[in-house]
């Protein structure tokens, strides 16, 4: 998926990385871990860019969303080889200290092939932290994990983000976004949709206005109770479809129900207009 | 660092299916020699000697030895980089020329350690004295070097498209094969001509007969070399220091 | 935030997001085995894929013309008399190009499928496990026929107009157009179930192309040192069970072109002779090798899980 227009910068601390499937969000990754060449723009890693950049990975660990596990390896071995290929002092040291990391330490000596899904991302991340990198690049790291998985991640990469790396991972859901990160860029369709504090974006998602269409029996007896509240800033008819915009979602949705009890209007349709995270983060854009 | 490479590399490579298929497959020109040895045909000096040239020229030289080397030459990097390991690799800080050198290395190594002695053997049981006029050795140097440049011109393929298997197979059966025959001077670049070459300074029979006919002479034949070996390690580097991941 | 007691929130909403129902006419499995096959033809020719498929099937497609395009250009320059390459030998000559083809092609139509496991979505169509197979078979040995048929019929061609006299050499030879026919059928249609069947038995792509290469190139190579040593009965069993042997070898018989002479050290034509097998031995043995790479094909394809 190509990406436009994006530009933004990471500090240290946990930043999610969060956008619909297929928004770029692995694109803009492989392209901070030098993986993918952009066409236009530059992306920098402390002052260099990241592009034909070997000497960089000493500082970086990336872990993919794809298989890049050896089947025919244990995890000790992997992350045993990963540390001799960062040429460490005490290779076998930083192995086991990563291997503990990830709490692989039981099945570290079995071959990877007998892996669930699970255990080969933690092989994965045990890899990608022997050297200790200042910067942690995952991709889709809570893809496929159970609850207990997810807490244990969630509890490593905050550790991690607290003793001052730059952790940046990606996500389709917000809820994971939402326990780790303190920073969030969105993403969509390759552009950039918001980014910056997390509790600020919500914020202003929430008092973004929303709209609603409505069938009924009497539509017009229905607007009228509508217009009178004052979280209703618009009420239109189409046919015998009519649209009501709110700016207090929560305000709307409670009160509804009584409302049109109350107007003796019989309801059969309450739906939505567009809810899809796209019309929120375009709404987000536009401003 | 050298060795974890080789040791991944080696480990891929050597797999057991891949090692049984192709210890089959360098079974069956040994195999004909052996029938061929209880059969009537042997007996006369110069006929066996034309025979084992023609043998060990056509099956080996021209289909297995490259077939073998063209197997070890795309699994080498380019198994990994279908698979996604390669990933794991590229995203050290190691040299890239490091990583194409030492898949070139072990491909090679894995590619000459089948060959080399299939050629050797197949020579000394088809005729009736092989160390004579250097053949036996000749051939067995042909093969070797014949087994490295393949190794490090499919390589370094391998880096640059992930069809590297179907197109060396075409470059090796339609221009090494053909096109060569038809064109005598497309001869200066063919990788088989350079290996026999190489054949060519230590076997000293006169009449080598129609099988086995080197074109190129000793000079010739390593200049090639080298300039085979310079560009599959230069490309190959250059083409993994751009490495991108696919969709 | 919500008054659980009166907003109907604890029952399920289904939101109508404009899904519609499909009411027109359904075209059935015919229809679904011809889009397979068009599919997969063009996909042969690297239609509706990158450039480097592309570039090399009409490569490979071009290599195996360029004998017969070589015969058309002589045929109207040089006159009659000049035969640069006869019908029988055509497919000996270009046997490695066509061999890369059938390797290649094989091994992509099967084993794209397997790769990105499209396979499910396919037989959750209103397509029978066998249907998958017969298609592919077909869009193969179509594509195969424009290294087979094609080139067959630009020599005759050729040959015709270097024909001093036009109508009378077509009165000759136009029964040479039924053999051209019939040879092209077989030969494509056996390349592309035993190329097809040995694909289907392996994962990696790159290992379905030497195993194509080895049972149809290899075989050849083999046999052809084996013959020379073998007496004429183990000889010409040898030859009937290599795919190479007996396509080119039912290509003598139908253009009745078997050398009389008999030399298991000479060209393929000649180790066939050896053999002294009547000719209709050569076109069983093609059916016949066909029939068997059909028969485990499609027992593999019926047993394999998704």
């Amino acid at each position: 998926m190509a990406v436009n227009d994006i530009s933004f910068e990471l500090e240290p601390g946990i930043t999610g990385l969060l956008g619909p499937n297929g928004a770029g969000k692995s694109t803009l990754l492989h392209m901070m871990a030098g993986l993918l060449e952009p066409s236009a723009g530059q992306v920098l890693v402390n002052g260099e860019s990241s592009w034909k950049n070997a000497a960089m990975y000493g500082h970086i660990g990336l872990v993919p969303e794809r298989e890049v596990t050896y089947p025919f390896l244990s995890a000790w071995e992997y992350a045993l080889a990963s540390a001799r290929l960062h040429q460490l002092p005490q290779p076998e040291v930083a192995a086991q200290t990563a291997i503990d990391m990830v709490e692989l330490g039981d099945a570290m000596h079995r071959k990877m092939r007998g892996y669930s899904k699970g255990m080969r991302q933690r092989a994965k991340i045990a890899a990608a932290l022997v050297h200790d990198p200042d910067i942690l690049i995952l991709d889709e790291p809570f893809n496929g994990t159970d609850p207990r998985q997810r807490l244990q991640m969630n509890t490593m990469l905050k550790e991690l983000g607290d003793s001052g790396r730059t952790i940046v991972f990606s996500s389709h859901i917000l809820e994971d976004v939402e326990d780790l990160a303190e920073d969030v860029i969105v993403v969509i369709g390759g552009r950039l949709g918001a980014a910056g504090n997390f509790r600020q974006i919500r914020r202003l998602m929430t008092s973004r206005p929303h709209a609603f269409t409505i069938r009924s029996s009497n539509n017009r007896a229905l607007a009228a109770a509508l217009v009178d509240r004052p979280y209703v800033t618009l009420v239109s008819f189409d046919s015998d479809v009519m649209e009501v915009q709110t700016t207090d979602f929560g305000a709307f949705t409670e009160s509804i129900a009584p409302l049109i009890r109350s107007s003796g209007v019989a309801l059969q349709e309450l739906q939505p207009a567009d809810d899809s995270l796209e019309s929120v983060f375009a709404y987000l854009v536009a401003r | 660092m050298n060795n974890v490479l080789i040791s991944l590399t080696a480990r891929q490579l050597l797999g057991r299916r891949r090692t049984l298929v192709i210890g089959l497959l360098l079974a069956l020109p040994i195999l004909i020699a052996v029938i061929y040895r209880f059969s009537d045909e042997a007996g006369s000096g110069e006929a066996t000697g034309e025979f084992a040239l023609g043998l060990v020229s056509v099956m080996i030289f021209t289909l297995l030895l490259p077939l073998v080397a063209l197997v070890f030459g795309t699994a080498s990097l380019g198994a990994e980089i279908e698979d996604g390991t390669a990933v794991f690799l590229l995203t050290k800080p190691i040299e890239r020329w490091r990583i194409i050198a030492i898949k070139i290395g072990v491909a090679s190594v894995a590619a000459a350690l089948f060959v080399v002695p299939t050629t050797m053997a197949t020579t000394w049981i088809i005729h009736e004295s092989p160390t004579a006029d250097g053949l036996m050795l000749g051939l067995g140097l042909g093969a070797l070097v014949a087994s490295v440049l393949y190794c490090a011109a499919f390589v370094a393929l391998s880096a640059v498209t992930s069809r590297a298997l179907i197109f060396g197979l075409i470059y090796v059966f339609v221009w090494e094969t053909f096109a060569t025959r038809i064109f005598d001077s497309l001869r200066w670049v063919s990788i088989r001509e350079y290996a026999h070459g190489w054949s060519d300074a230590v076997i000293s029979i006169n009449d080598k007969g129609v099988f086995y006919d080197p074109h190129l002479g000793v000079t010739t034949a390593i200049v090639g070399t080298m300039v085979v070996l310079a560009t599959a390690c230069a490309g190959g580097t250059r083409a993994l220091t751009r490495f991108e991941i696919g969709e | 935030m919500a008054n659980l007691d009166e907003a109907p929130q604890s029952r399920g909403v289904v939101y109508d997001l404009g899904y519609r129902n499909y009411d027109g006419p359904r075209l059935g499995r015919r229809y679904a085995i011809r889009s397979l096959y068009v599919l997969s033809l063009r996909n042969t020719f690297g239609l509706g894929r990158g450039t480097l498929p592309k570039v090399l099937a009409f490569g490979l497609a071009l290599v195996a013309l360029l004998p017969a395009i070589f015969t058309v250009a002589f045929g109207a320059v040089a006159g009659e008399g000049f035969e640069f390459v006869e019908h029988h030998d055509y497919f000996e000559l270009i046997q490695i190009v066509i061999v890369l083809f059938v390797a290649a092609m094989a091994s992509d139509l099967v084993g794209n499928d397997r790769k990105n496991n499209t396979l499910p979505l396919y037989f959750s169509r209103p397509i029978e496990r066998d249907d998958y197979l017969l298609a592919k078979i077909a869009a193969l040995a179509t594509a195969l026929m424009s290294l087979t048929l094609l080139p067959q019929l630009l020599v005759f061609v050729g040959n015709w107009l270097g024909a001093t006299d036009g109508t009378e050499w077509l009165g000759d030879n136009i029964s040479d157009v039924w053999r051209i026919g019939a040879s092209s059928t077989l030969a494509s249609l056996q390349l592309a179930v035993i190329g097809l069947a040995i694909a289907m038995f392996t994962t990696r792509r790159a290992f379905a192309l030497t195993s194509v290469l080895a049972a149809l190139w290899f075989s050849v190579v083999f046999t052809a040192f084996l013959v020379t040593v073998l007496g004429p009965g183990w000889a010409a069993v040898a030859m009937l069970a290599t795919p190479g042997y007996a396509m080119n070898a039912a290509t003598y018989v139908i253009f009745d072109a078997v050398p009389a002479r008999a030399d298991r050290m000479g060209e393929m034509a000649d180790q066939v002779a050896y053999a002294d097998l009547p000719g209709w031995t050569w076109i069983a043995a093609l059916v016949a090798q066909t029939a068997v790479a059909l028969f485990f094909a499609i027992r593999r394809y019926r047993k394999v899980t998704l």
